[in-house]
């Protein structure tokens, strides 16, 4: 075989659905041999976060937006019918029923296959989420590290 | 039943999981050896297939029964890519014009069991290149010709059958990959 190839994917989107099509993608890939790297921007970033509320000192601000935004995968919402928070739930039982993974089941697996999963610093800042909120062994980066694997990439994605 | 070496329950299963099953289990397979992939997911036969020429590894084909579709996968093998030694060698069309003509000849294909079963010539007869010393029953001096996917391993099976005392053994070249002639499905 030649040289491992890359897919890069840029989750920009906090709803599950959008989420879970961007890991279906990215475990794809990994089973493809690829090199996959997620790079989780803006809303994206709420599927990196820790169920549980972790405490750590913010600004009247941040706290305002850790309260707004979901707090981990399993608690986003979808991008259509999403019917204040029922859609979530029926999404969740067709899921089950057709023996489907869920978006946390999807993240574990993605782990699993060593994808590289990066939150953007900059809009942590922005959103006001820290490193202690965010689930364990991911990658920290910016712009041009994202470019990096993006530029020599394959496939190419913003969800 | 179709002998494999490797069996992966992908039922019920939803994509990517049957891929990302079949991947986990394709790094214990030894190269060469066949693995049957069995899924219930509708679009498991296109993303297989896919995936197995994408990695390098050969798609032999899929049965369907009960809604259960199994796919069969043979791992690539880098050792096909070697130099053939043995001297004696026919055409695919040689071959061909042999077996329009009705010659007497025994045609060996010393593919895996699977491959032979999604489509092979009509009259020869399946023995593995694992099984061969098992097998060799024929008469010393019938006029054999081996053939499987690319010359490779019937190069190797052509210089055992030598060594085992047979004296008219002839190389298929380059074997399955190049014919195009008529094919017979066995399932």
């Amino acid at each position: 075989m030649s040289e491992t190839k890359k897919t890069t994917i840029v989750l920009f989107s906090g709803e599950y659905d959008k989420a879970m099509a961007a890991y279906i993608i990215a475990n794809g890939a990994a089973a493809y041999d690829h090199e996959v790297t997620i790079f989780h921007t803006f809303w994206g970033l709420n599927a990196l976060r820790k169920e549980e509320l972790v405490s750590v000192k913010k600004g009247l601000l941040e706290k305002l937006f850790g309260k707004m935004m979901p707090r981990g995968a399993d608690k986003m919402g979808i991008s259509k019918m999403n019917f204040a928070g029922f859609g979530p739930k029926m999404i969740k039982h067709v899921i089950q029923k057709h023996n489907a993974m869920t978006l946390p089941q999807l993240i574990d697996l993605a782990q699993e296959q060593d994808i590289k999963l990066v939150a953007c610093t900059m809009t942590m800042d922005l959103l006001g989420l820290q490193q202690e909120e965010l689930i364990e062994d991911i990658e920290y980066a910016g712009v041009a590290a994202y470019l990096a694997d993006a530029q020599d990439g394959n496939v190419n994605l913003f969800i | 039943m179709i002998q494999t070496d490797m069996v992966v329950d992908a039922k019920g299963l939803a994509c990517p999981m049957p891929i990302v099953k079949t991947r986990k289990a394709m790094k214990e397979l030894a190269s060469g050896n066949v693995m049957e992939v069995q899924a219930t997911d509708k679009g498991s036969t296109a993303d297989l297939k896919a995936w197995a020429t994408s990695a390098g590894h050969q798609y032999l084909g899929t049965t369907e029964q009960d809604g259960t579709l199994t796919h069969y996968v043979r791992k690539s093998n880098s050792d096909e890519i070697q130099d053939k030694t043995y001297p004696y060698v026919v055409s695919n069309e040689e071959l061909e014009t042999l077996l329009t003509n009705r010659a007497e000849i025994v045609l060996l294909d010393v593919r895996e069991e699977a491959e032979y079963a999604f489509g092979h010539i009509p009259g020869a007869k399946s023995v593995p290149l694992g099984d061969l010393d098992a097998d060799l029953s024929m008469d010393k001096d019938s006029l054999i010709y081996v053939i499987c996917r690319s010359g490779s391993r019937s190069d190797l099976a052509a210089q055992k059958l030598t060594n085992a005392g047979f004296v008219n053994v002839i190389n298929v070249v380059p074997g399955m990959s190049g014919w195009n002639g008529v094919l017979e499905k066995s399932m």
